[in-house]
C-alpha cells in the first residue's frame, strides 16, 4: 500500500509541473489578463507547497482524536475563496455580494473540519452548514447573480456561466465525497487519492480553464471598481 | 510541434471531444488501476476501491459533460443571439466566434449570410430610390404626353371623321398633309393614298364581281350536270353491286357444295384407307397361311419319311418273321426228332426191364417236352402267321397311307399355292387401295383448294359489292356535294349581285388607274347623286 506521504509527495510533484506550465502560459498573456489570472496560478503554487509540507510530515495535528492537516486546511480555505472570487468577478459581482460569495466556502470548509473532528449534533450541524452553504451559494449564483450579468459583455457573461457551472459541479462533488467519506465507504488510501485528485482538478483545472478563455475575460479585474454597498438583495431587485 | 497539435485539435470540434474522452478514459483507467493495486495489497479494501472507482468515473463523466456542453451551449447561444438580433433588424450583429472548428466555420457562414443579407438590403434600397426617381420622371413625361395627346386627339378627330366617312363608303374627303406630328402627317398621306387605292379597288371589285357572277352561273350549270351524272352513276353502281352480291351468294353456295364434295371424298379416302388396312391384314394372314402350309407340307413329308422308315422296318420285320418261321420249322423238326428219340428210348427202356424204368420216365418226360415244344411251335407259327398277316395289313395300310400322304401333300401344296396367289391378290388390292387413297387425298386437297378459291372469289365478290356500294355512296355524296356547289354557286351569284349593289353605294374618286386623282364625285351606280 502506498503511504499517505507518498501520495502527498506525488500530488506536490503534479502541482509543481502544473505550476511550471501555467506560469509559462501566464507569461504569454497580456499584463491585464496576467493580473487577473495570477492569483489562481498562485493558488496552484500554494497547494503544491502545502502538499510538499504534508508529504514532509509537517503540519498534521490531532484534535479530539482526529487528525487535522493544517497546511491543507489553510490552503483550501484560500483556494476556494480565490476560486469563487474569480468566478464572481467575471460577472462583475462586487461589495458585500462578493464578500458573501468568498466567505461562504471558507465557512463551509471550517464547518466540515469541525464536523470531522467532532461528533453528534455538532458534526451534524457542520454537515448541514456544508451542504446548505453550497445550495445557498448555488441558488444565489443561478438566480440574482445570473440576472445581474445582463449588463456584462456577452463573451464574459458566457465565460462566467461556464465557470460557475464548473465550480458548482466540482465543489458539489467534493461535498458529496466528504459526506460519503463520513459514512466510511472509502478507506484512508482511496479517500486520500480521491481528495488529492479533486483538489488538483479544482485548482489546476480551473486555472487552465481560465487561461484557455482569456479572450472572453476582457478588461475585468479582480479588484472591484467601487466599494459599493450592493447586496444580493439589490441584484434580486434587478 | 505543440502548436501543430493545438491547431490540429482546434480545427475539428469532434477531435476535441475525442481527445477529451481519451484523456478522461485514461485518467479513469489510471485511477482504477491504482485502486485495483490497492485492493490487491489490501483485500479488505475491495468495497472502498470499487466505490472510489465509481466516484472517479462519475466525477470525470460529469466534468466532461459540463465542459463539452458548456462549449457547445456557449457557441450556440452566440449564434442564436446573433440570429435573433438580425431577425430584429440589427444587421451588424455577429456571433463573434473566433474558432477554427465546426462552430467557427458555422459562424463564418453565418457572417457571410449576414453580409449577403446586408448587401441585398442595400441593393434593395438603391433599387427603391431608382424606382422613385424613375417614377417622378415618368410623371413629368406623362404630363408632356398628355399635352401632346390633346393635340393628337384634335387631329385624330379630323382623321376619324374622314375615316368614318370612308368607312361609310365616302372616299371623297381630303386631309391636310402638313401636320406638326410626323405620325399624323404620315396618317394623312396614308389616308389620301388609301382613298385613292380604295377607289381603284372598288372599281376593280365591281369588275371582278361581274366576272364572278358570270362564272357562278356557269359553275352552277356544270354542278347540276355533274350532279345528274353522279346520280346516274350511283344507280348503275348499285345495280352492279346487286349483281355482284348475287354472284357472291351463288359462289358461297358452290363453296358449300364443294365443301360437301370434299367431305365425301375424304370419307371415301377414309373408307379406302380402312379397306387397304383390311387387305394388308388379309395379306399378312395369307402369308401366315402360306407359311403354315409350307410347315404342314414339311410335316407331311416328314410323316411320309417316317412311313417309309416304318415300311422299311415292316419289311425287316417280315424278313425276321421268315427267319422265325424257318427257325420254328427247325425247332419243329428237332421236336419231332426228340419225340422219335423219346419213343426209341421207351422202347429201349422196355427192353431193359426194371432197370430201364427210370430211363423210361425220362423218355416220357422228353416226349412230353417235345410235344409241348411242338405245341409251342405250332402256336408260334400261328402267331407268326397272324403277325405276318398283320404286317401285310400294315404294309397295305402304309401303302394306302403313303398314297393319302401324297394326296395330302399335293392338296396342301395346292392350298399353299392358292394362299400365295391370294396373298399376291391381296397385295395387289392393297396397292390399288393405296393408289385409290392417294388419288382420293389428292382429290380432296384439290377440292379444298377449289373450295378455298371459290370462297376467296366469293369474298372478293362480296368486297366488290361492298366497295361498289361505297362507290355508289360516294357518287351520291358527290352528287349531293355538287348539289351544294350548285346552290353555293347560286348563292354566290346572288351575293355577287348584292356586292354589285353595295359597290354602287361607294362614292369614289375618279382615277385613271395610275394613282393620280382627278376629280371627286359620284361614280357609276351612285344612285344618290
Amino acid at each position: 500500500m502506498i503511504e499517505a506521504t507518498t501520495v502527498h509527495g506525488l500530488t506536490a510533484v503534479v502541482y509543481a509541473v502544473a505550476l511550471v506550465v501555467l506560469w509559462g502560459w501566464l507569461r504569454q498573456v497580456s499584463p491585464e489578463h496576467r493580473r487577473f489570472c495570477t492569483p489562481i496560478v498562485l493558488v496552484v503554487g500554494l497547494a503544491g507547497v502545502a502538499s510538499a509540507v504534508v508529504a514532509a510530515g509537517v503540519g498534521t495535528i490531532t484534535v479530539n482524536g482526529s487528525e487535522v492537516v493544517v497546511p491543507l486546511f489553510v490552503e483550501s480555505m484560500i483556494a476556494y475563496g480565490v476560486l469563487y472570487a474569480v468566478m464572481a468577478r467575471l460577472a462583475d459581482v462586487e461589495g458585500r455580494a462578493l464578500a458573501a460569495i468568498v466567505l461562504t466556502p471558507v465557512v463551509q470548509r471550517i464547518a466540515f473540519e469541525v464536523a470531522a473532528i467532532s461528533g453528534g449534533i455538532v458534526a451534524l450541524l457542520g454537515l448541514v452548514i456544508v451542504v446548505g452553504g453550497h445550495l445557498a451559494i448555488a441558488a444565489y449564483l443561478l438566480g440574482p447573480v445570473w440576472t445581474q450579468t445582463r449588463g456584462v459583455p456577452e463573451q464574459r457573461r458566457l465565460l462566467h456561466w461556464k465557470a460557475r457551472n464548473l465550480v458548482l459541479f466540482l465543489i458539489g462533488m467534493l461535498i458529496a465525497y466528504a459526506v460519503i467519506s463520513l459514512f466510511g465507504v472509502f478507506d484512508a488510501f482511496v479517500s486520500l487519492v480521491i481528495q488529492q485528485y479533486m483538489a488538483v482538478l479544482i485548482r489546476v483545472g480551473f486555472a487552465g480553464f481560465l487561461l484557455a478563455n482569456l479572450d472572453a475575460v476582457g478588461s475585468t479585474s479582480l479588484r472591484p471598481t467601487t466599494a459599493s454597498e450592493t447586496t444580493p438583495a439589490d441584484y434580486s431587485s434587478h | 510541434m505543440q502548436s501543430q497539435t493545438v491547431t490540429w485539435l482546434a480545427s475539428q470540434y469532434s477531435r476535441r471531444i475525442g481527445t477529451a474522452l481519451a484523456i478522461t478514459l485514461g485518467v479513469t483507467v489510471g485511477f482504477g488501476a491504482v485502486f485495483a493495486a490497492h485492493v490487491a495489497t489490501s483485500p479488505e479494501a475491495g468495497l472502498a476501491g470499487l466505490a472510489g472507482t465509481i466516484f472517479v468515473v462519475t466525477l470525470n463523466l460529469g466534468l466532461l459533460g459540463i465542459v463539452l456542453a458548456g462549449n457547445v451551449a456557449v457557441e450556440l447561444r452566440q449564434l442564436t443571439d446573433a440570429a435573433a438580433a438580425i431577425e430584429d433588424g440589427d444587421l451588424d450583429a455577429t456571433p463573434e466566434v473566433d474558432r477554427a472548428d465546426e462552430f467557427g466555420r458555422l459562424a463564418d457562414a453565418f457572417d457571410s449570410m449576414r453580409d449577403s443579407l446586408t448587401s441585398a438590403f442595400e441593393e434593395s434600397e438603391t433599387s427603391r430610390k431608382e424606382a422613385e426617381q424613375a417614377k417622378s420622371e415618368a410623371e413629368a413625361a406623362r404630363a408632356e404626353a398628355e399635352e401632346f395627346n390633346d393635340r393628337l386627339v384634335d387631329q385624330a378627330e379630323t382623321i376619324g371623321d374622314a375615316m368614318a366617312a370612308a368607312a361609310d363608303g365616302d372616299f371623297t374627303h381630303r386631309l391636310a398633309t402638313d401636320s406638326e406630328v410626323d405620325a399624323i402627317e404620315r396618317i394623312a398621306d396614308a389616308y389620301e393614298s388609301m382613298t385613292v387605292d380604295l377607289s381603284d379597288t372598288v372599281g376593280e371589285i365591281r369588275a371582278f364581281a361581274t366576272t364572278v357572277e358570270q362564272t357562278s352561273g356557269a359553275v352552277a350549270e356544270d354542278a347540276a350536270e355533274v350532279e345528274r351524272l353522279n346520280e346516274s352513276l350511283a344507280a348503275d353502281i348499285r345495280e352492279l353491286a346487286s349483281d355482284v352480291s348475287g354472284q357472291a351468294e351463288r359462289l358461297q353456295s358452290a363453296v358449300a357444295e364443294t365443301n360437301d364434295l370434299s367431305a365425301t371424298i375424304e370419307e371415301v379416302a377414309s373408307t379406302t384407307d380402312e379397306v387397304a388396312g383390311r387387305a394388308t391384314e388379309a395379306a399378312e394372314v395369307g402369308e401366315v397361311g402360306a407359311e403354315r402350309t409350307e410347315e404342314a407340307v414339311e410335316t407331311i413329308e416328314r410323316v411320309a419319311d417316317a412311313v417309309d422308315e416304318l415300311d422299311r422296318l415292316v419289311a425287316a420285320l417280315d424278313d425276321r418273321m421268315d427267319e422265325v418261321a424257318e427257325t420254328t420249322g427247325l425247332i419243329d423238326e428237332i421236336a419231332q426228332q426228340t419225340d422219335m428219340l423219346a419213343l426209341n428210348a421207351n422202347i429201349e427202356a422196355s427192353h431193359a426191364g426194371s432197370g430201364g424204368d427210370g430211363f423210361a420216365v425220362v423218355a416220357d418226360e422228353v416226349k412230353g417236352l417235345a410235344e409241348q415244344t411242338q405245341d409251342a411251335i405250332d402256336e408260334i407259327e400261328s402267331i407268326v402267321d397272324g403277325a405276318r398277316d398283320d404286317v401285310d395289313d400294315v404294309t397295305e395300310e402304309m401303302s394306302l397311307t403313303r398314297r393319302r400322304i401324297d394326296d395330302g401333300v399335293e392338296t396342301v401344296t395346292e392350298a399353299g399355292e392358292t394362299l400365295d396367289t391370294l396373298t399376291e391378290t391381296v397385295d395387289d388390292v392393297d396397292d390399288a387401295m393405296a393408289e385409290i387413297a392417294r388419288a382420293t387425298d389428292d382429290g380432296a386437297a384439290a377440292t379444298e383448294e377449289v373450295s378455298a378459291a371459290l370462297d376467296q372469289v366469293a369474298e372478293s365478290a362480296q368486297q366488290v359489292a361492298t366497295r361498289s356500294n361505297e362507290l355508289a355512296d360516294t357518287a351520291e355524296q358527290t352528287a349531293s356535294t355538287m348539289r351544294g356547289v350548285r346552290e353555293r354557286a347560286d348563292e354566290l351569284s346572288d351575293q355577287t349581285a348584292d356586292l354589285m349593289a353595295l359597290l354602287d353605294s361607294f362614292e369614289t374618286r375618279d382615277t385613271d388607274h395610275t394613282g393620280a386623282v382627278q376629280t371627286a364625285g359620284a361614280t357609276a351606280g351612285d344612285d344618290d347623286d
